[in-house]
Parts: structure tokens; C-alpha cells; sequence
């Protein structure tokens, strides 16, 4: 019993986890290195208060090997029962929160594939890959960012026609309710227009109301519900199938959203237009200019040394700066706003395919704001670590040009400088699925050339020669930025 | 022979009479029972029934990676639900043990359910809202077993609160239970006015199935295994031994090998396979050495065995010593593995 103490994770700390922002509660690293099952008696344990108190329950309580005792079957036994029990679960729904959706794949199927763009039109639409209708409204906070009542430029044909005015889900959004347990799909055996007649309170009547829509049809005659097993099957599919998602995407979708944070399909950004690598090099950066200016003041050109040498011209030097400014002879990369024009299209898998956003984001599903995160997905088993050329399409194309924020000189100080390069010039996270497991990559453009370090030693001069907003200041403020 | 063995012999067995070690016999033995049916989707194995997936943990060492949210508590990822979505490898390994098949969930689905009449529908509304009515009556009966500890804990409030008039438990009770309902000694939960039965998620089709296809003969829309990768023949061998085998993703291998079932036990190997004339880098042995011994794992390399000639009784050997309880796979392709751990000289 004394070992109890030193379980790091209780059931009573585990409990929190059943609120809305679940996992922050994160398995310590341990955890995740050696636990991918957790012992399911820790699960019942949070509905159950009287079968917790009883039994000590610790996570990761694994042995090394069978010795064949009794002692080891039971426990592994109580664990596979509490495992069945928890799993034997069967999706019901309440009356009073009862969702009730239907499948109807082929309601968008002739909207144009329209590239969907970040836009003045806020989110996405995706209205073709929208294949599930709600019958009245999602309730509480899950329809917040889920599903969109397909309306818009190009859809007056559409008005009035059943179904117009409804919530409509995407098959991720759809997927993942019903395995929450928060909607019920059925499958319909009739049209839509029997199973959500239009309503009349325009005095818009539609032809089909002699024999459709007066008569009230009975559950069994408008469809049948659909099993969990079934929801799958109708909505997962294979990587660009209209209204189906791959299960890939789904599992890092529902991964995200049991996490607590919003997340959405992603649209394509507009890019600034491309420069081309050559243009980019000749137009240099003020900072550069005023390199030169400095140089030519003091008569030191930064043209390549002569091939034989010496590397540092002879002269007189009052700071190191110059002396390290012509040590430097490589070139390093530079973040620029504009794509290079050499940078290849985007390849699968690796192209933005989802926005995140954080839990604590206001948030309107129809004008969201930046997303805070940009996903691509790949499945482990069907691609490799991404090329240079794959990564740069990946940063160019499609993330936003997004450098570190220096706001009044926070941010721009030496202190700062690992926050800087940590968080990049661009980013994307790539979250890689192995057969259900999930790994999220952060990939970012650095930038470790316009960090000068040694304009930071020698007394503290000149730690303020970040370049970007604050680059034109390079005469005046010496003190320290932060 | 060893001067203790009698007495540890005599030790052993005593073990085995007070219960503290299984005696041999009572290794779990496979029941007969039909064939389980994979779900294929997108090309993609996955399994939604809780009796199959228990049956596979139990009986087949296959325990593969819960992937759906637990409807009880849907905001948190550390337990997950079903489905399981198994690895092509071990839906193959199903299939050829003939204890599994594979049906294309995706063409199946669609085509069953456009061809059910008004009839069958009917049936099939029928039997969930059966189930629906199961549902609610258990919620009311776990309500009503709730009921009494919510009454008991304020019921202890009030006694820490007034513990100086002497509280009558009885009388308790009673005020407490008269006003909101009759005393629950009828068994009957509140069958007074029947609510509207719950609405069903069925977790599986199998309503769906059972009228088409007889369970016990295997179905004539078998599919095959899709993706199925070229590190197979060693998955094969490993899991024809009684080792447990999970995608390898964190430890930057294919497989993580576990000497039992992973609810109980830690992984003991990390599995890469190769090709048997294949060209490895010694770079990739020493991270994978490096990387296996600091997470306490041996790291394992194997492959299938290419010429027939090639140490044949040495597998054959192997195969009988097996483990009780475990179904052979006929079909499981030859293959050795080899461990190697790094050495601190």
C-alpha cells in the first residue's frame, strides 16, 4: 500500500478530465512513452464512485513478464471486464436532447467545386461535401462550430427546396457527434422532401404537397437509424471522395475536438504574389542598405575578400561588429513575405487541411478568426519525413507570412531571441497517424542568420538590431529591448 | 540436477494449492465460435463489436489501437473507444487463421440499406426501439440506485450538522423518500406513464446482417486485405509466438512487442523488420539499440527467411514448443528475428 503514494496520477486527479477541457490533464512523458492502453478501471472508476474507493487504482501498474500466478490473471482479468463493461456501451438518446440527422449525400452534389478561399467570406463552405442534414438545431456548445446552414452567393436556385435553412454537417463533423453520442442518423428511405417538408409560413408553397407532404408518414416509412458501425462506413472514405473523409483526418479531427480545441476544414489563403530568388536578393532589406551605408561611411566595402586572403581587412576597428560582418561568408536564409517564385506547389499530404483554434477563441463559425493553428495530415505508413521542397511548399504556399511579434520593443531584446526563433517565420504543425496513433510535428521557417549574436556581446551596444519594424532605428536606441 | 530442486518443486506446488499459481491446465482454450467480421472502410480494417474485439484480446493476441471517442465521457483522449482499427498485418493474420473475414463495410452498407422494404424496416425499428426501451429502463434503475447514496450523504450532513438531537435514520428516510415518490419496494421503476423510449445509436449493423447472411457460414462478399506491408512475415512470426504487437510510431519502429497482453504488461521489444538480403545501416542499429535500452526495450530486427533450405528445422522446432492456447497460424510465412542490445563495455 505504501507504493499508492507515489502514483503519480490518482483517479481523483483524473476526474477533472471529464470536464469540457478534458486533456489538459496530458499522461506525463513516461505515461505516453510506455502506456498506450490505460487501464480501464480507471474509467469506470469516474462514473462509479463505489467501485473507486474500494480498490486501489494505479496507472500504469504493468509487470515485466507473466509468472503465471493467479494474482496476475485476476487483475488482468478485472481489467479486460472493466475494459468490456465500459466499451459494452450502447449510444442512447434522451428525449429532451434528442438530435435527430439524416443522410443525404447527393443534396450538394452539383454545387461547383468551388476553391474555397480565406476570404470576405469568412469560412469555408465546402457546401458540396456537406451529406448530412440536422433535423432542428445542434443544442449547447457543440453546434458552435459545427455545421453551416448552406447559404450564399450562387445558391438562389436552392431557396425553398427542402432542406434550405437546415444546419448541414460535413462527414467529419456528422462522424463525430454520432461517436460522441450527440446525434442520431438515420438513414432515410424517402426524399428529402418528404422527411423535412418545406415550410409554409411564406405562403411559398412547393408542387409536392398533393400527396407528400399533407400526410404524416410514420418512423418506419421515412427510414431507419444507423448503427455506429454504419456512420463509418457512410462517411468514411478514401482522400478526396466528395462528402466522405479519410480516417486519417477524422481521427486527428475528433482527436482535436475531444481535446477541446475548435477546428475546421481548412481554405486556401491568398498568397502574396511570387518574387522571383534572384529579384529578392537584389532588393535588399533596409538592414542591408544600411550595412552598406555604415560600410561605405567608414571606407570598408563588403564585397568578398580577395581569394588569397586575409579575410579581415587590415585597418583600424573600433567594434567587432565590422570584423564579424566580413567573417560572415555565407549566405543564410532569409523569411520573406512573398513566396519564391522556384517554390513547387504543395504536395499531398502535405497541404494545410485543417484550422485549429483555441478553446478560449471567440469564435463565430461563419467569420472565425485566424486560425491559431494550420494541420496538415499524413498517415505514417504511406508517406516519408517531408522533402525541403515538400517543407517549403508546405511554409510558402500554404501558411500566412507570419514572423514573431515585436510590439514597442517587446520581443525585439536578446531575451527574446529563442521565443523568436522558436516561433518562426511561418509555421504549420503535421500531424502524422499511424493506424490510430497520433503525433503532432510543428514545423517552422527559421531564421538563425538574422539573429546577430555578436552584436550582443561587447557591452551590451546595439541588442536592439532585429530587423523588420524596428530595422530603421539602427542609429538611435541602444538600450536593450527586453 | 540441482540440490534444491525437490524443494523447490515441493514449493512450487505448494504455491499451486493455495492459488497463487495457475496450474497449467487452466491456459485459456479457444472456443469455437464464427468467424469475426472485419468491417473494411476506405480500405481501412476496423472493428465495432465489443464481444469480437474481447474475443481477438483473449483468444488471438490481437489487441490493435482503440480509436473512437467513449460516448460516457467525450472530451478526453486518454481512454479510448471503439472501433479498433486493426493493422492490415493482423487483419491478414485473422484471415488466414480462418478466424476472420473481410467485408467491404462501404459498398455493403449503402446496398443493404437501399434494398430494405417497409417491412424490414419496420423489424429493424422494431428491435432498436426494443433496445431504446432497455435503455431507459436501465437509466431509471441506475437513477434509482443512485437515489439512496445521494439520500445517505446528506443524510450524513445533516447527522454531522445536528449531531446532538438524536437523528432517527428511519424517520429520516422517510421524510426524505415520502414527498417525491413511492417507496421503490415495487422493483418497477416508474412504469406509471410510459416516457417516449430512448432513441438507439446501435453500436453495430448487426440487425442489419443477421437476416441476409447466416453468422456461421462465411459470407460470399469477402474482400481482401488492403496496404499490407512488407514487414508482415515478421508480424506473422511474432504474433504465431503469443506476442502482443502495436503500431510502432513512438519508438520509431514498426512494431512494439509486448510478451502479454499490453493492459497488463510492458513491451519488451521494438520490432524493425528487413529484408533478409537486405543492406542495413549500422547507424539504424545503434539508434535503435541506443533508443531500446533507454526506454528498457530490446530492439529486434527480423525478416522473412527467403531459401527454403535455410535453418527449416530450426523454425520447426520453435513451433512445437508453443504456447498452450493459441491457435497456429497455418499460413504464418517463415521468418527470424534477432535482438540486439547495446553492450556498455
Amino acid at each position: 500500500m505504501a507504493f499508492d503514494d507515489e502514483d503519480p496520477v490518482p483517479s481523483s486527479a483524473l476526474a477533472p478530465a471529464a470536464g469540457d477541457q478534458g486533456a489538459d490533464e496530458a499522461p506525463s512523458l513516461e505515461d505516453a512513452l510506455a502506456d498506450e492502453t490505460q487501464d480501464f478501471r480507471l474509467f469506470a472508476s469516474l462514473f462509479d464512485k463505489k467501485q473507486a474507493g474500494g480498490k486501489t487504482l494505479r496507472r500504469g501498474e504493468k509487470d515485466f513478464e507473466s509468472h503465471g500466478t493467479r494474482a496476475q490473471q485476476g487483475a488482468l482479468d478485472a481489467s479486460r471486464a472493466a475494459m468490456q463493461d465500459v466499451l459494452s456501451y450502447t449510444r442512447s438518446h434522451k428525449p429532451k436532447d434528442h438530435t435527430r440527422a439524416w443522410y443525404f449525400p447527393d443534396k450538394w452534389a452539383d454545387m461547383p467545386p468551388a476553391e474555397e478561399t480565406e476570404g470576405e467570406k469568412g469560412a469555408g463552405l465546402f457546401a458540396r461535401e456537406r451529406v448530412v442534414v440536422v433535423e432542428n438545431e445542434i443544442k449547447g456548445p457543440l453546434g458552435q462550430n459545427t455545421g453551416r446552414v448552406v447559404t450564399g452567393p450562387g445558391l438562389e436556385g436552392y431557396k425553398q427546396t427542402p432542406g434550405w435553412l437546415k444546419t448541414w454537417l460535413l462527414p467529419e463533423e456528422a462522424l463525430y457527434l454520432v461517436e460522441r453520442g450527440s446525434l442520431d442518423l438515420w438513414w432515410p428511405a424517402r426524399g428529402i422532401e418528404d422527411i423535412l417538408p418545406v415550410t409554409k409560413q411564406d405562403g411559398k408553397d412547393n408542387d409536392n404537397d398533393d400527396d407528400g407532404t399533407s400526410r404524416k408518414f410514420e418512423d418506419y416509412e421515412l427510414g431507419v437509424p444507423l448503427s455506429f458501425q454504419a456512420a463509418y462506413a457512410l462517411l468514411i472514405g478514401k482522400d478526396g471522395e466528395r462528402g466522405k473523409v479519410s480516417l486519417e483526418k477524422y481521427q486527428v479531427y475528433a482527436n482535436l475536438r475531444r481535446t477541446g480545441y475548435k477546428i475546421m476544414r481548412a481554405t486556401s489563403i491568398t498568397l502574396p504574389p511570387d518574387v522571383s530568388t534572384r529579384s529578392s536578393s537584389s532588393q535588399p532589406s533596409p538592414l542591408q542598405t544600411l550595412w552598406q551605408w555604415l560600410f561605405s561611411l567608414s571606407s570598408f566595402s563588403q564585397t568578398n575578400p580577395p581569394s588569397y586572403g586575409p579575410l579581415v581587412k587590415p585597418g583600424l576597428y573600433r567594434s567587432y561588429n565590422p570584423i564579424f560582418a566580413q567573417l560572415s561568408l555565407l549566405s543564410r536564409h532569409v523569411p520573406t513575405p512573398n513566396p519564391h517564385a522556384s517554390t513547387p506547389s504543395p504536395e499531398e499530404p502535405f497541404r494545410i487541411h485543417f484550422h485549429v483554434w483555441k478553446s478560449s477563441t471567440t469564435f463565430s463559425k461563419t467569420k472565425p478568426p485566424p486560425p491559431d493553428f494550420r494541420i496538415a495530415v499524413a498517415d505514417a505508413r504511406e508517406s516519408s519525413v517531408p522533402t525541403l521542397e515538400q517543407l517549403t511548399a508546405l511554409l510558402e504556399r500554404c501558411t500566412p507570412w507570419d514572423p514573431p511579434e515585436i510590439k514597442d520593443g517587446l520581443g525585439a531584446g536578446a531575451g527574446a531571441m529563442y521565443r523568436r526563433l522558436k516561433h518562426a517565420w511561418r509555421n504549420a504543425v503535421v500531424a502524422v497517424v499511424d493506424r490510430g496513433l497520433i503525433s503532432y510535428v510543428r514545423f517552422g521557417e527559421m531564421a538563425f542568420g538574422e539573429e546577430r549574436l555578436y552584436e550582443r556581446v561587447g557591452g551590451g551596444r546595439g541588442a536592439k538590431g532585429k530587423r523588420g519594424g524596428r530595422g530603421a532605428g539602427r542609429g538611435r536606441g541602444r538600450g536593450r529591448g527586453g | 540436477m540441482h540440490p534444491e530442486t525437490p524443494r523447490l518443486n515441493r514449493y512450487v506446488n505448494a504455491l499451486v494449492r493455495c492459488g497463487f499459481l495457475l496450474p497449467e491446465e487452466m491456459a485459456s482454450s479457444t472456443i469455437s465460435r464464427s468467424p469475426v467480421r472485419i468491417s473494411k472502410v476506405a480500405g481501412r480494417c476496423l472493428l465495432f463489436d465489443i464481444e469480437d474485439v474481447m474475443y481477438l484480446r483473449k483468444n488471438h493476441n490481437i489487441c490493435s489501437v482503440f480509436v473512437g471517442t467513449i460516448p460516457q465521457n467525450p472530451q478526453q483522449n486518454i481512454f479510448m473507444g471503439l472501433p479498433i482499427e486493426l493493422m492490415p498485418e493482423e487483419a491478414q493474420v485473422l484471415v488466414d487463421k480462418k478466424v476472420g473475414y473481410v467485408v467491404d463495410d462501404a459498398a455493403f452498407h449503402p446496398a443493404r440499406l437501399a434494398a430494405l422494404d417497409d417491412d424490414a424496416r419496420k423489424r429493424y425499428l422494431q428491435a432498436v426501439k426494443a433496445e431504446g426501451r432497455k435503455a431507459q429502463i436501465a437509466a431509471a434503475e441506475s437513477k434509482q440506485n443512485a437515489k439512496p447514496k445521494v439520500i445517505g450523504t446528506k443524510k450524513e450532513k445533516a447527522k454531522i450538522k445536528t449531531s446532538e438531537n438524536e437523528t432517527n435514520p428511519e424517520a429520516h428516510d422517510e421524510s426524505l423518500f415520502s414527498p417525491p415518490s413511492p417507496p421503490p419496494s415495487s422493483g418497477v421503476p416508474q412504469a406509471e406513464e410510459p416516457p417516449p423510449a430512448f432513441a438507439i445509436t446501435p453500436t453495430t449493423s448487426s440487425l442489419l446482417i443477421h437476416p441476409s447472411a447466416p453468422p456461421d457460414s462465411p459470407p460470399s462478399d469477402v474482400s481482401v486485405v488492403d496496404h499490407l506491408p512488407p514487414s508482415y512475415p515478421l508480424y506473422a512470426h511474432l504474433q504465431d509466438r503469443g506476442y502482443y504487437m502495436m503500431p510502432g510510431l513512438r519508438f520509431g519502429c514498426d512494431y512494439n512487442v509486448y510478451p502479454g497482453d499490453p493492459l497488463r504488461f510492458h513491451s519488451h521489444f521494438q520490432a524493425a523488420s528487413y529484408g533478409w538480403e537486405e543492406e542495413m545501416a549500422v547507424l539504424d542499429l545503434v539508434a535503435g539499440g541506443r533508443l531500446g535500452t533507454n526506454v528498457k526495450k530490446g530492439y529486434l530486427i527480423g525478416g522473412a527467411v527467403v531459401r527454403a533450405d535455410d535453418d527449416g528445422d530450426d523454425g520447426d522446432a520453435n513451433r512445437d514448443k508453443k504456447i498452450e492456447g493459441i491457435d497456429k497460424n497455418p499460413n504464418a510465412p517463415r521468418a527470424r528475428a534477432f535482438c540486439i542490445e547495446w553492450a556498455a563495455m
